[in-house]
């Protein structure tokens, strides 16, 4: 289950602004502000510990995360196998480096579509306005309390998991947060001077579109990122971990945390079901921390 | 005057700022008498708004009080603790702030509020009785049907009755004073009088004294009788409305006058006051309005030096080194 | 207003129609034949073929789709959900059976939540930018960011297997019908639920507080003389008035949060019954609870139109 925090719409300077060190262009400010905030900065740091680890470990180890060595079965970590091994004796940290690959692609691929297609829909109806924008409001309010992980065990239920199933219900079920949030931006800023100034000139809608609009969308939806990448990735973690998404022998934290779930196992080996659960909580909290300070980074009512 | 109901001395207020403490009042002083409308009147930024939340220490946390002496009722309400003041605010002191939309809980029913304020003083009446004094202070305030009105939330209440029920709020309790900041600027002009009203019956009909801050002297003029103007976080001159707009002893105070829309012919230009109020981070050592003060009698030592509020021979208070001389440039 | 209602509510119904019918295509959609699975394996080859042709019969797969779904459809309505092919009971017996559990871990854990959730809340933002509020506030995301699952393992590895002083699965000990054995198996699960909850809640608490501290009338209520237990109950007041709809709109991922936590602690609610289903391909049932979903879903967010019109009193007193 996750919620967000109440959506905070930043509101976001367009233009240079002027600070201590004389004009700055904004996105140097922020990441100016972003790099001095300490949780953002060690959630960064993190996060991409984790991403390298997860792109290169797979590369660099030299055990296979799903075929073992029965005779190499429960084993606590030692100096050869640095976390230990499973029940059928494949190497744990070769697992979870491999599970982290395909958790965090899940998770990567889905929040970029839902943003993508979000961020489009959300500005579009919310520069045009009018009917077409009360029904997609509508349908995104509903969508926004329909759950993915109940959706994904009806549909994996029927029709068997599958993980290309899995990315396109994330992404049709998170995409309504991130139109929101670009609704939000694009109706504040259309009331703004200089898009009404914009407008009395002539300029040409899409013009308008491109030139003031998706500037300030662009930050906002960033934020909205990386809350859509930490809601997939604990989506991804409880689905795989009820058994509805990725199968094995494929690792994935959630469902190596499945395997891990019986008494036994929960008493005696800790090594199983520590790793991944840590390995989730660590991902999803540095990109909420990564968040967090981006927002406070480009939130022009924070400024000095 | 009569011994004097409410007695600001010295009042020295600082505010914190990104650039450490500004200070915003400097030795603000006047006096109110018992049953008098007093006007307390000044540009944005003069310092009004500040003394009023003062008297009854409704400060903001970044705001520092380094010296002051209110006395009220025998008692220094500068230096009496959280408990105290609350026996005072709504009971001996009533407030009403500049926006009524947002003055009132948008959520409770208006006749529970104004029963709220009496019940808060007087714990042990009954919600009849809270009632009752309720129903009678909307009606001492000019709001109709007032038993059903009272069942009504804000939002179904126009502006102008919306303020009525705050001033009648501030009343409830019997105060000996209320201070009003500003309490007709977000109405329309038209609903002033019905507010102006409400506070010129309590003043008749209770004996109630009311501290006016305005930056409107058409309203001073209307019902105050006398005027406290303020510039700069200072208190420029103290006198009754007649001496103010038939004499005035201080450059600004005439300025004020003199740019009234009312106070020109038809045909003629508007004055306004040139240049702007100064920032109190950066006064000037001289007179603080000297830059942009228009007298005739005008000089070096004006900027030079900065005029303590004194009496002038006739017994006027200014703080303007011509204090002797009639400021007033027209009739 | 009422009639925005009434469209809503037309709406709601269209949108579960058109959910039954996908519902019922996916069903089909999926792989195997109900017809066959009926007819025991290993009878000869030509008798096989007729059983499967009667069994097509009996199960209406002959007839047109269309009709087929009508008749489900209307059997629907009814309250007959079918029977499940791996317990053969009654889907509709069993969602009930199941619903009691459910309510009851979620309700006690939404209750413990909110216990939690709002004076924190209040207390995060009376004391904005203490050390207070930095805890609560990093406590909050802390909790966001663990899967609920991982922090029952660890709260079963503490207290059931390390300290030894509570449950770690189930609703009873076999023949314990007892309150206090509820209650103590009840411990665990809520507190792992309610954790999530309080999360949430605690930063929507905070936040609302913070908007309303600020307002003019807080101030007001000040200058009236009311101690400030008295301004914070005014400002709490308005604060909640936007929560009751997010809590509303809350319920069915809260539902998703309580399948994972019925999982782990093999707690007998509609979670466990529908994580067995989907190991089992039970298509009833898995229908059962995909339908009972798409209900929930819809009523919660008709419960937060109507809760928004009558709780807030200016919306409830605009004509």
């Amino acid at each position: 289950m996750t919620s967000a925090a109440p959506p905070t719409v930043p509101i976001v300077a367009a233009e240079m602004r002027p600070s201590r060190r004389g004009l700055v262009p904004p996105g140097r400010l922020a990441l100016r502000r972003f790099l001095r905030n300490p949780g953002a900065a060690v959630g960064a740091i993190v996060l991409l510990i984790v991403i390298l680890a997860v792109v290169f470990g797979p590369m660099i180890s030299p055990f296979d995360p799903d075929v073992g060595k029965i005779l190499e079965s429960r084993k606590p970590p030692s100096a050869e196998h640095w976390l230990g091994t499973d029940a059928i004796g494949r190497d744990q940290l070769a697992r979870v480096m491999a599970g982290g690959r395909v958790s965090l692609t899940i998770g990567f691929i889905a929040a970029l579509l839902a943003v993508s297609f979000g961020t489009i829909v959300g500005t579009l109806s919310g520069w045009f306005s009018g009917v077409a924008d009360a029904i997609i409001s509508r349908i995104i309010d509903i969508l926004l309390s329909v759950p993915a992980v109940l959706v994904i065990i009806v549909f994996a239920g029927i029709l068997g998991p599958s993980v290309p199933m899995l990315i396109i219900v994330f992404a049709s079920l998170l995409w309504p947060q991130s139109a929101r949030i670009a609704r939000g931006v694009v109706l504040s800023l259309r009331e703004q001077e200089f898009v009404q100034a914009a407008r009395v000139l002539g300029s040409r809608t899409l013009f308008i579109v491109f030139r003031h609009l998706i500037p300030g969308v662009l930050p906002a939806v960033i934020v909205a990122a990386t809350i859509l990448v930490a809601d997939a990735v604990l989506s991804e973690a409880a689905v795989s971990f009820l058994g509805a998404g990725v199968q094995p022998p494929q690792a994935s934290w959630g469902n190596m945390l499945n395997d891990a779930k019986s008494i036994t196992v929960l008493s005696s080996m800790p090594w199983l079901w520590l790793p991944p659960g840590i390995a989730i909580f660590a991902t999803v909290l540095s990109t909420m921390a990564v968040g967090d300070g981006v927002r406070d980074a480009i939130d022009t009512r924070r400024i000095g | 005057m009569p011994a004097a109901v409410l007695s600001l001395n010295d009042v020295t207020l600082d505010l914190k700022t990104s650039d450490g403490y500004v200070r915003i009042l400097h030795d603000v002083s006047f006096e109110v008498a018992p049953g008098e409308i007093v006007g307390v009147v000044g540009e944005s930024g003069s310092g009004k708004s500040m003394t009023a939340l003062t008297v009854l220490q409704l400060l903001p946390p970044k705001a520092r009080l380094t010296a002051a002496q209110i006395e009220f009722d025998g008692t220094d309400l500068a230096r009496m603790p959280a408990r105290g003041l609350r026996g005072v605010r709504g009971k001996k002191i009533g407030m009403v702030f500049q926006d009524p939309m947002t003055t009132l809980d948008p959520v409770m029913q208006v006749g529970k509020q104004i029963d709220e304020a009496y019940r808060i003083h007087h714990p042990r009446a009954s919600r009849a009785e809270a009632r009752a004094k309720t129903l009678e202070m909307l009606k001492l305030v000019g709001v109709p049907d007032a038993a059903n009105r009272a069942k009504q939330y804000p939002h179904q209440w126009s502006g102008g009755m919306r303020q009525r029920a705050v001033i009648a709020m501030a009343l409830v309790n019997d105060p000996r004073v209320i201070i009003a900041d500003e309490p007709t600027t977000a109405l329309d002009a038209t609903i002033q009088a019905q507010v102006l009203d409400a506070l010129t019956r309590a003043r008749d009909e209770l004996g109630v004294a009311v501290v006016l801050i305005t930056h409107d002297l058409g309203i001073i003029a209307q019902v105050a009788s006398r005027v406290v103007v303020m510039y700069a976080g200072r208190v420029v001159e103290v006198a009754s409305t007649r001496e103010i707009f038939a004499d005035s002893r201080h450059p600004y105070s005439n300025a004020l006058i003199e740019s009234r829309p009312g106070a020109h012919k038809r045909g003629e230009p508007l004055t306004a006051i040139p240049g702007r109020p100064p920032l109190m981070s950066d006064l000037p050592p001289g007179c603080p309005f000297a830059p942009r003060c228009a007298s005739p009698f005008k000089s070096e030592r004006c900027i030079a030096e900065r005029p303590a509020l004194e009496l002038s021979d006739d017994g006027r208070l200014s703080a303007c080194h011509y204090r002797n001389e009639s400021q007033r440039t027209s009739a | 207003m009422l009639r925005s209602l009434l469209i809503r509510l037309v709406s709601s119904v269209g949108v579960f129609l058109i959910i039954a019918i996908g519902l019922f295509g996916l069903v089909r959609l999926a792989p195997g034949d109900p017809a066959d699975a009926l007819v025991p394996i290993d009878a000869a080859p030509g008798i096989r073929d007729q059983l499967v042709q009667q069994a097509r019969e009996q199960l209406g797969l002959d007839k047109p789709l269309p009709v087929q779904f009508a008749l489900w459809f209307s059997s629907l309505i009814r309250g007959d959900l079918g029977y499940s092919f791996s317990t053969h009971q009654p889907v509709d017996q069993m969602l009930a059976d199941r619903l009691g559990p459910t309510v009851l871990l979620m309700g006690s854990a939404l209750v413990v939540g909110l216990i939690i959730a709002i004076p924190a809340g209040v207390f995060s933002a009376v004391k904005r930018s203490t050390a207070f509020d930095g805890v609560i506030s990093s406590v909050s995301v802390v909790a966001l960011a663990i899967p609920s699952f991982f922090l029952a393992m660890l709260g079963i590895y503490v207290f059931a297997v390390k300290l030894r002083v509570l449950p770690s699965a189930g609703m009873h000990f076999s023949g314990d019908d007892s309150i206090s054995d509820l209650v103590y198996h009840l411990i665990l699960p809520v507190c792992v639920l309610a954790l999530a909850v309080a999360a949430s809640f605690t930063r929507y608490v905070r936040s609302g507080m913070l908007e309303q501290l600020g307002l003019d009338y807080i101030r007001a209520i000040v200058a009236k003389g009311a101690t400030p237990f008295r301004a914070l109950m005014h400002a709490l007041r308005n604060s909640l008035i936007p929560l009751v709809t997010v809590l509303a709109l809350f319920i069915p991922a809260y539902l998703a949060g309580a399948v994972v936590v019925e999982q782990i602690f093999a707690w007998p609610g509609m979670g466990q019954m529908a994580v067995n289903a989907l190991t089992v391909r039970d298509y009833p049932v898995i229908t059962g609870f995909g339908l009972y979903v798409a209900v929930l879903v819809l009523v919660c967010n008709l419960l937060a139109d109507i809760l928004y019109t009558v709780v807030d009193p200016r919306v409830r007193t605009s004509r």
